[in-house]
């Protein structure tokens, strides 16, 4: 049996060797090619805080002090959120929410509260001029956890235009968010003139 | 006794060895091109929060759930015409600014044939099996991204997103 090839044969032997290297070089080939899909997510270094109700939204908190609270012995009033107040739990408190969020690096957060206006008398309610302080009010904060720098604590207005509640340092690129619900009690122990007393804390986060 | 001459030899340990890797390209997994598809850049339709509302205007969102509505991958298919096929999604195991995978979840309703499914990075779905018979097969989903913000890590803002793969395999 003759095995001579012609060179007309090796080269079609050549051809045939090079179009199969196409071939698997062909299916070989990984293609690529990719759709994005996406949505916007900007999330810069900031700082958020909502004092119960969200947006513009001022809560009232009444504290109803009625003859029983006076007579025979004073005795503290629980103040009572409005209807727009989010509801809590415990029932009849206010929640405070900061949220801060960076990129890296420990940061500095801070919320205080401004408490020195006091609660001024409504006019033509009797009271004439009276502003009762608002170191009448204390609090008791629900939701605390065991790393106590996080929460708000138990505490008192102290009248001050800058109140410290919360300060502390935090987690090198994260987000932290504190939470709690704030029970407030008018303390009646001084004897104020009757009439309607009304005014505003207000409470303030940053971030350093 | 081998009277074969080294030139046939030569032969045929090529077709030979074009057989085996024809073999194995068959029974491999091959990246297919959506560079065809109708976009490459997908914005959400709506992003939601954990209950429902705008993600945008809630600070305090857990969660964003990102829908896209239809979404059409057109897939570069013409070697593989006339062959039996099973084509999966894929994503990749990192994605920029997620630091935990399973924080992200990336779910589909499969429209017209289509496969339904979800995958986390790192996973692959089957969204597809039949006759390849076009050289380019369109799959359409109604898409979907859910994003536990628990799980990101360093982001400085801007568009959050993945790049489903598509990956083809050759069926018998």
């Amino acid at each position: 049996m003759s095995t001579h090839r012609s060179p007309l044969k090796k080269e079609t032997l050549r051809r045939r060797w090079r179009g199969s290297v196409l071939l698997v070089g062909l299916l070989a080939c990984n293609q690529a090619g990719a759709v994005f899909t996406f949505f916007p997510f900007d999330n810069p270094r900031f700082i958020q805080l909502q004092v119960g109700a969200t947006g513009g939204t001022i809560n009232n908190v009444t504290f109803n002090v009625t003859g029983a609270n006076t007579s025979p012995n004073p005795s503290p009033v629980q103040g009572t959120p409005d209807a727009s107040t989010p509801a809590t739990t415990p029932a009849g408190g206010v929640r405070v929410r900061m949220r801060g969020q960076w990129n890296s690096n420990n940061q500095n957060l801070f919320l205080s509260v401004n408490s020195a206006a006091g609660l001024a008398c409504v006019g033509a309610t009797g009271c004439g001029s009276t502003v009762i302080p608002f170191n009448t009010i204390s609090w008791v904060a629900f939701e605390k956890v065991n790393f106590t720098i996080f929460d708000i604590q138990d505490g008192t207005f102290n009248g001050s235009g800058t109140q410290n509640l919360v300060a502390f340092s935090c987690c090198s690129g994260a987000t932290v968010e504190m939470a709690n619900t704030l029970v407030f009690t008018y303390n009646n122990a001084t004897l104020y003139p009757a009439g309607r007393y009304t005014g505003r804390v207000v409470f303030t986060a940053s971030i350093q | 006794m081998n009277t074969q001459t080294a030139p046939a030899r030569w032969t045929k340990a090529v077709w030979a060895l074009l057989l085996l890797t024809v073999s194995a390209l068959a029974s491999a997994q091959h990246r297919l091109d959506t560079s065809a598809s109708p976009r490459q850049q997908v914005a959400a339709l709506q992003v939601l929060d954990e209950r429902g509302q705008p993600f945008g205007s809630n600070p305090f969102a857990q969660q964003a759930n990102a829908h896209f509505g239809r979404v059409e991958f057109r897939l570069s298919t013409p070697a593989f015409m006339g062959r039996r096929a099973r084509i999966d999604l894929l994503l990749a195991p990192q994605v920029p600014g997620l630091r935990i995978a399973s924080g992200l979840t990336y779910h589909w309703r499969g429209l017209d044939g289509v496969l339904s499914g979800q995958v986390i990075p790192g996973q692959r779905q089957t969204i597809w099996t039949g006759l390849i018979e076009q050289p380019f097969t369109t799959l359409a989903l109604e898409l979907g991204m859910r994003l536990d913000l628990s799980a990101m890590g360093d982001w400085n803002g801007g568009h959050f997103g993945v790049e489903p793969t598509f990956e083809l395999e050759l069926l018998p």
